[in-house]
């Protein structure tokens, strides 16, 4: 799994799957409803990335990302050949204070990215 | 009416299963080219040499030199807006001709030059990062010419460069000039100059701006500019093209592209880019110093000009600038009035005999600075002048009385004329006024009309404002001057101005006479009360300040008069300025315009080095344009006498001249930018008609690339008429499809009361903010901009789309806050928007006009529609002819009221046209829902009906009845008589001004005649009465008749002296003899009482007339419709409303209008809501039948408003409001 020029070190532990997503609507009428469809779509879709933990290296390559906002090639590699062009909309974790001698990390990371469209 | 879907789309429409679709486009009103262009910015440092380029990766980059620095400019892959990024450049070196391609790695490559002498490269990343900084490739050398270079990335990935290099800055025909050729594997090292001048070009003529292209067949176009001919310090430079199969080791010979020869043209700065089916779209800058028009151009009517060589001086009858609106109105004699857009210069529009609003020909015709055009009629004896507006169309005739021509309603007051020497159209205290100067033999008449006065339509007359009448001679300036005078309006102090040279029939002292507005003479100046004035009077005179200039005519007899007359008002005195250009002591100046800023615009015509000539008061200096003094200018010294206007904004200098009328800018030469195709590129490369591709005429350097959705993008530089140069950008993307940036969805609201509005928000808002002059697709979203809707549904794999409107946009509103990304509110409303703003002075006056006629008429006299843009009923309900002039109302005023009174409402269809529908609630369903499946929600609500049960109608004939007043006293008159008698006859007038009409006139004897003594009653006297009658009624005759006692004193006389002689001696008895008894005594003193009787006697009359005045009124009428029911459902109360309808001429007609009128009342008072999902079918104006959701009753419901809101994701409704039918 990748994100830009960045090859996770460590994956998620969930990642939001990302497919399309129905717009539709019910309107309940005097005489029975109608149902209306605007169709399937993948732009604006957010997917939800967490870590329970990870190493700091990895967190500072993530921060580097989300601070250049652009847009960036997200490449889930879960068995899809599709790769999609994606904003990072947010980046948090937990800082974790290291036990003395040991390495720095964070907890609970969690990331959003939204589909703009898909690689083509 | 209801529209009539795709079966496809209307099966889907009226099912319960929905796959809705929004297609929201936003177009150009009008054609995309000629290009006004888009600025990249407001700064105001000066931009230029702008170069576009494609990337592989849909970006597009430009560079450009701005103030000597160079500014990096690219877009997003989405091509959305422009970054900008400064390159850094050699550090005090003025950088400029900078270029750039995309190197094989994607990089971006830059040349650019220092100093004219220096060859620099450069990389950055395509976001403007440095890769490789600047650095030299080649040094010229102090003293040599390099520039404007050329860089392009073959197919193969190398680089191609080319640049032009001489030995001094061209144009010099002493220096050398060559084309350089240099090619790079890696864009940092390059190869040594190789010389590929064509073998055609003189070494001594450079060539410059080339441009090389690559075409997708591999061959190479180099493209330059070449000075042809360099004479009189004017370049005439054209565009050559060479090509090259090898990746540029060899190239072919050059090929002349264009072809100017005439001096003063020129064709440089060639761009091109391949289309996506391989044709070249080529651009260039033409360059010229002067533009001309004739009868050649497009448009403009033949048989106006005089044959070449041939110049008659009523050619151009006038010559007129409406600075207002930057347009040009040419009368041309005996002709037509033809308006030319002065910044486009193309013809616009031309009224003749034989045009739809028809005008006469002309004759004399008028200086005037405002949209009306005047002229007299020729075949009149130029008794009939008649005036033409250019913004309303109206056209008005005005006839002096002494005319024989029956033309009704058009009189100017009951003024005698022989015939109109001179008119001008000034606009003065507000007022538009054509001053007429006109005469007779032995008289001169000087006044005005009001050209917006509306005609006294019982009179028939208009005002004139006469400011003198004056017999011969009464001034210095006499017969001769005041007879064939020019005449001209001093806008600074409201003077007229009179002003002539001698002429062969008249005599005395012609000069300049300057009058107030009042008609009362301020100076005259002419030899015989200046003795400084020149003999022979002036060609012309203007004002500048409070000295008075003008054009003095030679005479041998005063050598010292020569040139430039100048009054000066602090002393009085006369001093000359003479040119000091030419050798001719009579310059022939004329056709003096003030040019605003202490300068005088003129000609100097038929003289050694004549032409158009300034002459500037402040510094006492003369600036000539001829042939001589403004190489290239193309024009000889003779046939100047056309006129010349003057444009301070555009500093543009108009002049008509022998058989053309030419245009040149203090500015400099015009460029325009040309743009053609090139086809069968790689065998016989055919050039194509040019088209203009720019729409203002200071536009330079352009470059174009195709992008990679082939849609052609172009940058140039541009010229202010501040004098500032700024870079512009433009693509021809006519159409932008907005439908991927909508959020929420559209709502679109009909009403028959109001327009036709439409609301939708867009993301990306900063990208669509007007303001935003670094976003590529604001220009999208201006006020102004035609957004077409459209809404469908998809069915299996096809979309069904259905035209929802057009749509002008009103408004975007947005907002920048911390916390939300900005959207953008967009507001658009139907095309009747603009006739809300529309205001409409006067509309000619319909007569016996069908309502087609009369709104047809309107909207594409008065709204600028087209006839393809309505769809207007041949016939309508309740027909009948108009009589009617719309004044000073707004367009959608008058279409209302037009439109009320047949009982139709305006209506914007849905495909873009004006179709006004007519409220018909007698008609079938249009649309029949069956059952509740799609009904929402119902709402009967009746809370903003009115209770009115009774429609009055007032209307008024088109006609004028006569009446007859009251009597009334119409005059007095009273006199005195004595013993010579009197019978005479008195003409009483009606009224002072001899038109007012009386019927019945009583003569009303105050003190008659009749009263002067016993005698004069013995001898029968008749008195005073009426003894004739005028058969135009507009006078009568007063016969006072008193007797003649001439003839009764001479007998008295003789009896007294009878008397005396009998007399004398009869008595000579008694105490009195010798002497006179008694009786003769007796005698004697009655005769001699008698005579003095009648000697002393005098008869005083007076009397009264009345009359009955005789009047012309329309007669008004009404009629009302009455809701009985509703009446007696009040207990008998009315409640009325007044209706005026100036179209109703019957009691037919208004007992119509009430009806209808009567019956929407009705129906309105049963007014219902009912929201149903969307059917795209259903329209304002239309039928809509349903079952109600309780009873199942069957509604019929006439819609009138109808709110369709379409939600992206969500449901698609329509919100229905109706009044219901009872049938």
């Amino acid at each position: 799994m990748s994100l830009g020029s960045y090859t996770f070190y460590r994956n998620p532990e969930t990642c939001t799957y990302p497919q399309q997503r129905k717009m539709a609507s019910v309107i309940e009428t005097l005489g029975g409803g109608a149902y209306f469809s605007w169709g399937c779509v993948l732009p604006g879709q957010i997917l939800e990335l967490y870590w329970p933990g990870m190493e700091t290296t990895m967190f500072e390559e993530l921060i580097t990302l989300f601070e250049a906002d652009a847009q960036v090639v997200f490449d889930p590699d879960v068995g899809l050949s599709t790769t999609y062009n994606v904003e990072i909309l947010s980046l948090l974790g937990d800082f974790l204070a290291p036990y003395s001698g040991a390495a720095a990390y964070k907890k609970n990371v969690k990331m959003e990215l939204v589909i703009m469209s898909e690689v083509t | 009416m209801s529209i009539t879907l795709d079966a496809t789309l209307k099966a889907a429409q009226d099912g319960i299963n929905h796959r809705p679709i929004i297609e929201i486009v936003s177009s150009a009103m009008g054609d995309l080219l000629p290009a006004i262009g888009n600025y990249f910015n407001s700064q105001t440092a000066t931009e230029s040499e702008p170069h576009i380029i494609s990337l592989s990766t849909g970006r597009l980059a430009v560079i450009m030199e701005r103030a000597g620095a160079l500014k990096y400019l690219y877009t997003p892959t989405d091509r959305s807006e422009w970054i900008e990024v400064a390159v850094t450049t050699p550090y005090a070196l003025t950088s400029m001709d900078p270029c750039i391609c995309e190197l094989s790695d994607g990089n971006i490559g830059i040349v650019f030059v220092t100093s004219q002498r220096y060859l620099y490269y450069k990389i950055i990343t395509p976001t403007g990062t440095i890769v490789t900084d600047y650095t030299q490739i080649y040094d010229a050398g102090s003293g040599n010419w390099i520039a404007n270079p050329n860089v392009i990335t073959l197919a193969n990935d190398t680089y191609l460069l080319v640049y032009p290099e001489g030995t001094g800055t061209p144009p010099d025909l002493a220096e050398t000039y060559s084309l350089k050729q240099r090619t790079s594997g890696d864009f940092t090292s390059w190869s040594a100059a190789s010389d590929i001048t064509p073998a055609a070009f003189s070494a001594n003529n450079y060539c410059n701006n080339p441009y090389l292209y690559q075409v997708t067949s591999g061959r190479i176009f180099l493209f330059t500019d070449y000075l042809d001919d360099y004479t009189n310090d004017t370049e005439l430079n054209n565009i050559y093209y060479m090509t090259s199969d090898d990746n540029g080791a060899t190239w072919s010979a050059a090929t002349k592209v264009t072809d100017y020869t005439a001096p003063g043209f020129s064709a440089t700065h060639p761009t091109v880019s391949e289309k996506q089916n391989g044709d070249l779209s080529f651009m260039y800058a033409e360059r010229s110093l002067v533009k001309s028009l004739d009868e050649s151009m497009t448009g403009y009517p033949l048989g106006c000009f005089s044959p070449e060589g041939n110049f008659e001086f009523d050619d151009f009858n006038c010559f007129n600038y409406d600075p207002d609106t930057g347009e040009l109105h040419i009368g041309h004699d005996n002709q037509a009035f033809t308006t030319i857009n002065a910044a486009t210069w193309e013809w616009k529009k031309t009224v003749s005999s034989t045009t739809i609003p028809a005008i006469r020909n002309l004759g004399i015709c008028a200086e005037s600075y405002t949209d009306w055009s005047v002229s007299t009629v020729t075949g009149t004896n130029d008794k009939v002048i008649q005036a033409y507006n250019h913004t309303t169309d109206e056209h008005k005739i005005y006839r002096f009385n002494s005319d024989g021509i029956v033309d009704a309603k058009s009189y100017i007051v009951d003024t005698i004329c022989d015939y109109i020497s001179q008119i001008l159209v000034v606009e003065h205290d507000g007022i538009q006024k054509l001053f007429i100067l006109h005469g007779g033999n032995e008289r001169v008449n000087m006044g005005w009309i009001d050209l917006n006065e509306v005609i006294d339509p019982i009179t028939g007359l208009y005002t004139y404002h006469e400011l003198w009448d004056r017999p011969y001679p009464s001034l210095n300036i006499t017969r001769g001057t005041l007879h064939h005078a020019a005449m001209k309006w001093d806008y600074t102090h409201d003077y007229l101005m009179t002003y002539t040279g001698p002429q062969s029939f008249t005599a005395a002292h012609p000069g300049i006479c300057v009058w107030d507005e009042n008609g009362t003479v301020i100076l005259e100046l002419s030899n015989n009360n200046h003795e400084q004035f020149p003999v022979n009077g002036a060609r012309d005179a203007i004002y500048i300040g409070d000295d008075l200039y003008f054009s003095v005519i030679y005479d041998a007899s005063q050598p010292d008069k020569v040139g430039l007359g100048h009054w000066r008002a602090v002393d009085g005195t006369i001093i000359f300025h003479q040119p000091t250009w030419t050798s001719d002591l009579d310059c022939n100046l004329m056709q003096f315009e003030d040019m605003g800023d202490g300068r005088i615009l003129m000609v100097s015509n038929q003289t050694i080095d004549g032409g158009v000539v300034i002459y500037n008061t402040l510094t006492d200096s003369w600036t000539v344009y001829n042939n001589d003094t403004m190489p290239g200018f193309g024009r000889s010294d003779t046939q100047w006498e056309g006129g010349a206007k003057y444009d301070p904004i555009t500093k543009t200098i108009f002049v008509a001249r022998e058989n053309e009328i030419i245009a040149f800018s203090e500015y400099g030469p015009y460029s325009v930018l040309l743009n053609t195709d090139i086809t069968n590129i790689d065998t016989t490369i055919d050039f194509g008609e040019y088209i203009t591709f720019s729409y203002y005429s200071f536009e330079y350097h352009p470059t174009i690339v195709y992008d990679s959705d082939n849609v052609l993008w172009g940058v140039w530089q541009h010229m202010d008429l501040s004098s500032e140069y700024s870079a512009k950008w433009i693509n021809l993307i006519g159409d932008m499809d907005l439908t991927d940036d909508l959020v929420d969805g559209i709502t679109i609201q009909w009403d028959v009361e109001k327009i036709t509005q439409l609301t939708f928000t867009l993301a990306r808002g900063h990208l669509f903010d007007a303001q935003n002059l670094m976003s590529a697709l604001s220009p999208y979203m201006r006020k102004g901009r035609k957004i077409v809707v459209k809404l469908g549904e998809r069915v299996g794999e096809s979309d069904y789309l259905q035209d929802q409107g057009e749509y002008i946009i009103t408004a975007v509103a947005m907002e920048y806050t911390t916390d939300q990304y900005p959207t953008a509110k967009v507001t658009a409303e139907d095309l009747r928007v603009l006739w809300e703003d529309t205001e409409v002075i006067a509309t000619m006056y319909y007569e016996s006009e069908t309502p087609y006629n009369v709104l047809e008429n309107v909207l594409l006299e008065h709204g600028s529609m087209e006839a393809d843009e309505l769809d207007i009923p041949a016939t309508w309900e309740n027909q009948h002819d108009l009589y009617h002039q719309f004044v000073d109302m707004n367009l959608d005023d008058i279409v209302k009221e037009l439109l009320d009174h047949f009982g139709y409402f305006p209506f914007v269809n849905v495909s873009g046209d004006f179709e006004p529908r007519y409220i018909d609630l007698e008609k079938a369903a249009d649309h029949t829902y069956s059952d509740t499946t799609q009904l929402v929600k119902y709402t009967p609500n009746d809370k903003y009906s009115t209770f009115i049960n009774r429609v009055i109608v007032k209307g008024i004939s088109h006609t004028y009845f006569e009446v007859l007043y009251e009597e009334e006293a119409i005059t007095s008159k009273s006199g005195t008589t004595g013993w010579w008698g009197k019978k005479e006859d008195d003409t009483v007038w009606y009224s002072e001004d001899h038109n007012r009409t009386c019927r019945y006139p009583r003569l009303e004897v105050i003190q008659s005649v009749k009263e002067f003594g016993k005698f004069i009653r013995f001898a029968g006297t008749k008195g005073e009465y009426i003894s004739d009658v005028d058969e135009d009624e507009q006078y009568c005759i007063v016969t006072i008749e008193a007797p003649n006692m001439v003839p009764t004193l001479i007998a008295c006389i003789g009896a007294a002296l009878l008397t005396y002689t009998f007399c004398k001696g009869s008595c000579d008895g008694g105490p009195w003899k010798p002497g006179w008894c008694s009786a003769c005594n007796y005698a004697v003193i009655i005769e001699l009482n008698i005579i003095i009787y009648i000697l002393t006697g005098i008869a005083s009359y007076a009397y009264n007339i009345w009359a009955r005045p005789i009047g012309h009124e329309k007669r008004t009428f009404q009629a009302q419709a009455d809701d009985e029911e509703f009446q007696n459902e009040l207990g008998g109360k009315i409640v009325p409303v007044s209706i005026d309808d100036p179209m109703c001429y019957t009691i037919v007609s208004a007992q119509t209008v009430a009806d209808h009128e009567l019956s929407v009342v009705m129906a309105q008072r049963r007014r219902l809501q009912f929201e149903k999902t969307s059917h795209l079918m259903d329209e304002i104006g239309d039928i809509a039948e349903f079952v109600h959701p309780y009873s199942g009753e069957t509604l019929k419901v006439f819609v009138s408003n109808l709110k369709r809101i379409w939600k992206i994701g969500g449901e698609c409704i329509d919100q229905t409001e109706g009044w219901r039918i009872m049938s």
